[in-house]
């Protein structure tokens, strides 16, 4: 440990440590000074005072080092060498411009005056090579640098303009070997009449842009100047890196370090702005230019000045409220370049001074424009303070999440430019170097720019209207400095209006009579087709009609009428259609019951929803605690009873606004809501769906999914309403994908819906398909993988999205093998879809917002719970016409619209999940474990267990002396809750780990199936010492293949071989192995004991 | 792997679960210790097979009996029937974990007459054997296990410890209690028998020949499905110092794993 990093810990722990009079003076609060502390105090204490008496930064003198010593890289230099190596194509840094330097200079000339530059500055030719762990610089021979002679005096003048930004091209896109020297390219063009040109091409390891500009001062005073000097520049970059390095172990530069841990302490994963990514996206970089008018950049400039801030401070607060408002996300993180040139000697020096630093702001949509630039403010006096931290010392100390595909820490960036002097040529950029980088610089009077983006994680589009929306925001915010950033509008022209009507289909007609009816009407049109199959046994349209007409009759002369409802918890078969449609006729409205929910499930949700009868086997019903006065009826029990029942219709009429069905959801504080369907919405939803996807007389429906999901009324009653033909399959086939892929195969299914987990296990088992197939995926995100398996395996897939609420879809579209981003599509007939954002107000296209369902399909309301449909059905105030506009359904999912109207899905506000298609509303499970007296605090959350393989995992702390175990909390749960929801593992923690903020930090949560997602692979061992020692295991143990992190046992080793190991290692690597350590170390600990025994540090 | 507590308040099990890797899959296997000195020596290559299983797509749950390791109950209160109801209790439990419908087990020694008796008494929930050097004669382990503490007598140190009534009588082998109870139960155990009336696949895998096991093997070879072999691998219930200590009997290892699929 260094006393700088000593210090540093002493700081955290509250230790305050400084001189005086020679002495250390220790400053603790109690307890905080541990033994181990004091000893490491004494052993450092030279070293301690040493860098506390240091000098400051100031004070450190610049110095030429021998160029015979090893010569540095600075942290910069460092990290650049790294990224290419990692990428030895690329090409993102490279900086390629040229300078036409007139007629009175020919290329001879020219070529001279390069050459004594190219001397004076070492940095232009200098290799950079690894030396075992260590990075040099390696100064080469000035005449390294091949310069490049092209004469074009015979062409045009287009014609060498044209080749000029040809080469351009080919430099900017030629990547450089830094290994090699070859960091600086530059070619001298005879235009003839017209002079001279330089094409300069260099790495920014070696160069920034005030480089480019003093470089080209340089070339004009040794054009200029016969006296300009030949020999090397005194000071040079080399002698900076060795400067920096000293600087930062002084005393301030370790504080600024400590204060930059403390600034960004757990960062946000990520801070951009949503991607397009798609597989077709390609290449490094691109940009989009932009010019404000004098009125916007007048006006910014005038409101900077009025808040004491300056206008980058103003872009900064608008780039972080713009993130925020299209990702939600308030922790934000922007970063930017900044000149490291802080010592007058420096301005001469040609080379990269160039350092990243993290503003961090607190967002939210509340805050007021005005009050977000003081932020911006606070945020960059703060940390420009501190910006001589290298960002790769930050970077250390802040340890961020390693993403290789996005930037380091942040992610976007805003760089003010100054007008350059003498540079008023492009500077070619090989690529992107952030994610996004938006470039502003002033040029008369305006403010002009672009924003340099990687171009396979956005579109051209996207950024196009980034620009277009940040424009608009700032003049809205600066204009109305005071109003909450969230209700500043960006949209773009009409765009709001375009939201509402344009993306949602007009009215339109639609058959509103019940299904029942239409199934009637079905019926007596193919009285013999096939209706339903089960087992074996089919009903014509016919006889299942005439079936329905008795079951409505008996239950009309039981006293069911209209209004009434009716539980059915009847196994499936063509009881369950006799009982839906029978209840239906009957003028009821349906409570579908799963027969393997528990006990307690099932009678909270009869008795809550004031069932008046039952429709069940009577072995199940006698089981259940049945309300008080419930009439029952046992389809097989009474069939005599039915059998003498009419079989005519029976005399009720059903109207579009009775109620359908009821059906129950999970409910976030443990209970569950009875959602009230009518008729109308059900009929409207099949009449969109007959059209898209589609289905059809001829169609065979294979059903699996249960009746108390609701999208079972596709499967189970759509067909119905068209003369479609369903083979029901029982739960057991449903759920085992062997035998789930044989029954649609032997059935014959044109038309099958499931879930996207349950399509994944069909997949798994084997399932083939048939380009006959139309699949119907719903109740889950589908990711795309899924999406192109099934593509191969049948004729055409259709996703669609909708919460129970809003009754079975609402939204959906087929979805092609593009490789696009999945969508759920566009809205269904008679359904309007509005994506609201914070303030309820609809967001503009690309933003994120809550999606939010009107129309036809919106349900009644939740059945005896008055607050809570107030809260989630809103009244539609962005119908066109005001007479029945109807409500909104709040669906708590988050999405935003794309450009051509179609639907994207990010997520959930809440907790609220979905298992294999299946709601859960973690704080329903929770609170049924909470209500234990033995449970203290309890955490649910849904873990990966395998690929699709989702699973519950609850975490509880136990009130001390009441500990359960985990068989004992799973029993609690399972008495409460339906399977799907009973967690997988329980995991007994002593406390629940917490953030900052004092919530629950869920993402601490040790995770049970970590390993899950990685197999075994195997390290190979790296050369030297690991590879010699897995040479003698391979040789002694006789096996193929030995990893780094193999134990010598676990390969099949035993003590007498490890005594032969140690032989082999004596003769061969002349060191001593103690052959204990073969027992528990693994290759590559045992090789490093090898290596530091070797090294003499034992 | 996850470290965890399952059973009744009364009965505290304590168990490790390793989920299976590579995601979803519904194999599950329940791991069979064997008992006293034999579970010290295994340890460490059990712990491999429930890696090497879990790898391969299984859920595994290791546990251990009322009575041992880190399970609830004190030594003298092991017992082989209280054991034999703690492996239904870690079926239950691993089909919870894993969503499974029924399990595969994998027992070795004392473990595996164990988990022979556990697959005829409850044939729905285990759906494959695997017994590894099983005590065949109980009569017979039992000698084997007096003689081997007889013959590990430290010099100076007297004889194997007797247990007083209160304690459940019997003597100590190996730093272990064997009481009357359990060496009544030791010596009751015929797994032969149990063996002949299982319906379920089984395979038998040893590292030596031993008295009863040319019959069982001859009965399993030619059942469809199951099977026996002899391998010759290291005894991994028992420490030859200085030759085997430490080993991993690959081979064996290995073998399970690859019948397992």
């Amino acid at each position: 440990m260094t006393a700088a990093e000593l210090l540093s810990e002493l700081r955290a722990k509250g230790i305050e440590v400084s001189p005086g009079d020679g002495k250390l003076r220790v400053n603790a609060p109690s307890g905080a000074l541990t033994p181990s502390l004091r000893e490491s105090i004494t052993a450092n204490k030279q070293a301690l005072l040493d860098l506390l008496l240091s000098p400051d930064l100031d004070e450190i003198p610049l110095e030429r080092v021998s160029r015979q010593d090893a010569l540095p890289l600075s942290h910069f230099q460092e990290r650049l060498w790294l990224l290419q190596q990692l990428d030895r194509q690329g090409t993102e840094y490279n900086l390629v411009t040229v300078w036409p330097m007139g007629a009175g200079v020919d290329a001879g000339r020219l070529d001279i005056a390069i050459r004594k530059v190219l001397s004076r500055h070492e940095i232009l030719h200098t290799a950079y090579r690894r030396d075992g762990d260590v990075l040099k610089a390696v100064l080469l021979q000035a005449d390294a640098v091949h310069i490049d002679r092209e004469d074009l005096s015979s062409l045009s003048e287009s014609e060498q303009n044209a080749h000029l930004d040809q080469e351009v091209a080919r430099q900017t896109a030629l990547p450089f070997d830094l290994e090699l020297g070859g960091a600086f390219r530059t070619i001298v063009y005879d235009l003839g009449g017209r002079g001279s040109a330089i094409l300069v091409a260099a790495h920014h390891i070696i160069v920034d842009h005030w480089s480019m500009s003093l470089l080209k001062q340089e070339l004009q005073s040794s054009l200029d100047d016969d006296a300009y000097p030949y020999h090397a520049a005194e000071v040079q970059y080399t002698d900076y890196s060795v400067w920096a390095r000293k600087v930062e172990q002084t005393h301030s530069m370790s504080a600024a370090l400590d204060w930059w841990g403390e600034y960004l302490a757990s960062p946000p994963e990520l801070c951009a702005f949503d991607a397009d990514m798609a597989p077709s996206m390609q290449g490094t970089g691109a940009s989009v230019s932009f010019m404000w008018d004098e009125t916007l950049s007048s006006g910014l400039g005038n409101f900077a000045q009025s808040e004491s801030a300056t206008v980058y401070m103003c872009l900064v607060a608008a780039c972080a409220a713009m993130l925020n408002r299209q990702t939600g996300q308030e922790d934000i993180l922007i970063g930017t370049a900044v000149g490291a040139r802080y010592r007058p000697e420096f301005e001469t020096i040609i080379g990269p001074f160039v350092n990243s630093i993290a503003l961090r702001l607190q967002v939210d949509q509340k805050v007021s424009f005005r009050a977000l630039v003081a932020q911006a403010r606070e945020a960059v006096l703060e940390t420009s303070s501190r910006a001589e931290v290298p960002f790769e010392a930050v970077i250390e100390r802040v340890q961020p999440t390693r993403n290789l595909s996005r930037s380091l820490l942040f992610q976007t960036a805003v760089v003010m430019q100054n007008a350059w002097e003498g540079q008023s040529e492009a500077i070619h950029g090989g690529g992107a170097i952030h994610d996004l980088t938006w470039f502003i610089r002033p040029l008369e009077g305006r403010f002009v720019g672009s924003m340099e983006y990687r171009s396979d994680i956005y579109s051209q589009q996207t950024i196009q209207g980034l620009l277009i929306r940040l424009e608009a925001f700032l003049r809205g915010a600066i204009a109305s400095p005071d109003r909450p950033i969230g209700e500043i509008p960006v949209y773009v022209g009409d765009e709001r209006q375009h939201l509402i009507e344009a993306f949602n289909p007009p009215a339109s007609e639609y058959d509103h009579s019940p299904v029942a009816a239409q199934f009637a009407r079905m019926a007596s049109q193919y009285l013999s087709r096939p209706a339903v199959t089960f087992a074996g046994e089919t009903f014509s349209y016919g006889l299942l009609n005439a079936r329905v007409n008795q079951v409505a009759h008996r239950l009309i002369d039981m006293g069911i009428g209209k209004g009434d409802i009716v539980g059915v918890c009847v196994q499936r078969g063509h009881g369950l259609l006799e009982s839906l449609l029978g209840v239906h006729r009957a003028g009821a409205a349906y409570l579908p019951l799963d027969p393997d929910f528990p006990q307690g499930r099932l009678e909270y949700q009869l008795s809550d929803s004031g069932a008046k009868a039952l429709l069940a086997e009577a072995s199940f019903s006698e089981k259940l605690d049945l309300p008080e006065g419930l009439l029952t009826l046992d389809l097989q029990q009474d069939a005599d009873a039915l059998a003498a029942c009419p079989d005519h219709e029976p005399d009720v009429q059903v109207l579009p606004e009775d109620i359908s069905h009821l059906i129950y959801t999970s409910g976030s504080t443990g209970r569950p809501k009875g959602v009230i369907i009518r008729h109308g919405s059900v009929s409207n939803a099949f009449s969109s769906l007959r059209r898209e996807p589609g289905i059809g007389a001829e169609d065979v429906v294979a059903a699996t999914t249960t009746a108390s999901f609701d999208i079972a009324g596709v499967e189970l009653l759509l067909p119905l309403t068209v003369g479609a033909h369903i083979q029901i399959l029982s739960r057991e086939i449903a759920t085992d994908g062997k035998a789930l892929a044989k029954a649609l195969d032997a059935c014959c299914a044109t038309i099958a819906q499931a879930t996207p987990s349950a399509w994944r296990m069909l997949v798994e088992a084997g399932w083939q398909g048939g380009p006959h197939i139309r699949a119907i995926t719903g109740g889950e995100p589908l990711t795309r993988d899924l999406a192109d398996k099934l593509l191969s395996r049948v004729g055409s897939l259709w996703n669609g999205y909708g919460p129970t609420e809003t009754t079975i879809y609402s939204s959906g579209c087929f979805i092609s093998p593009d490789g696009e981003g999945i969508s759920i599509g566009k809205p269904l007939s008679n359904t309007r879809i509005y994506v609201l954002d914070a303030n309820d107000e609809i967001a503009p296209v690309g933003m994120r917002g809550e999606i939010c369902i009107a129309g036809d399909g919106v349900a009644v309301g939740y059945h005896d719970m008055p607050a809570e449909t107030e809260t989630k059905f809103r009244p539609d105030h962005f119908a066109a016409s005001a007479d029945g506009a109807g409500l909104y359904y709040r669906t708590g999912d988050v999405g935003r619209w794309s450009s051509d109207g179609r639907l994207y899905h990010l997520g959930r506000r809440d907790h609220q999940v979905k298992i294999r298609g299946l709601r859960i509303e973690l704080g329903e499970v929770e609170s049924i474990l909470l209500a234990s007296p033995a449970i203290r605090q309890a955490v649910v959350i849904v873990s990966e267990a395998g690929e699709g393989d989702q699973r519950l995992v609850a975490y509880v702390v136990f009130e001390p002396g009441s500990e359960m175990t985990a068989s004992e909390v799973r029993r609690l749960a399972r008495d409460r809750l339906p399977n799907y929801m009973v967690p997988s593992v329980i995991v007994e923690l002593t406390a629940l780990p917490m953030t900052p903020n004092g919530k629950v930090d869920r993402k601490a949560l040790p995770d049970p199936y970590s390993q899950a997602m990685q197999r075994m692979v195997r390290i190979p061992p790296a050369q030297g010492f690991e590879a010699d020692l897995a040479a003698i295991w391979k040789d002694l143990l006789q096996v193929q293949e030995i990893g780094a992190e193999d134990n010598f046992f676990d390969l099949g080793g035993h003590s007498i071989l490890t005594l032969r190991v140690v032989a082999r290692v004596e003769e061969m690597l002349g060191l001593s192995l103690d052959p204990r350590l073969m027992f528990f170390q693994n290759l590559r600990q045992i090789a490093a004991q090898l290596r530091r025994d070797s090294e003499g540090e034992g | 792997m996850t470290p965890f507590y399952f059973g009744s308040r009364e009965r505290r099990l304590f168990g490790v679960y390793h989920p299976a890797q590579g995601g979803g899959g519904s194999r599950a296997v329940v791991m069979c210790y064997p008992w006293g000195y034999e579970y010290v020596n295994a340890h460490r290559s059990l712990v491999k097979l429930a890696s090497l299983l879990s790898q391969e797509g299984y859920h595994v749950l290791r546990f251990d009996y009322f009575g041992t390791g880190d399970s609830a109950g004190e030594d003298h209160e092991m017992t082989l029937q209280g054991s034999l109801s703690d492996i239904s209790m870690a079926i239950e439990e691993l089909k919870d974990l894993s969503g499974a419908d029924h399990v595969s087990v994998i027992g070795l020694r004392v473990g595996a007459a164990l988990a022979a008796q556990a697959a005829r008494k409850w044939p729905d929930d285990i759906s494959s054997l695997v017994l590894w050097d099983p005590i065949l004669k109980g009569a017979e382990y039992l000698q084997e296990l007096y003689l081997l503490d007889d013959s590990m007598r430290i010099p100076g140190v007297g004889p194997a410890a007797q247990f007083s009534p209160e304690r459940g009588g019997g003597r100590e082998v190996m730093g272990f209690p064997v009481t009357d109870a359990l060496a009544s139960e030791f010596s009751g155990l015929d797994v032969v028998s149990t063996i002949s009336e299982l319906k379920l696949p089984v395979f038998m895998v040893a590292i030596r020949p031993v008295p009863g096991q040319a019959d069982v093997a001859y009965e399993l070879s030619s059942r469809d499905g199951s099977g026996f072999e002899l391998i010759d691998d290291q005894p991994v219930w028992h420490e030859e110092w200085p030759d085997n200590v430490g080993v991993i009997p690959v081979t064996v290892l290995n073998r399970i794993v690859s019948w397992m699929n």
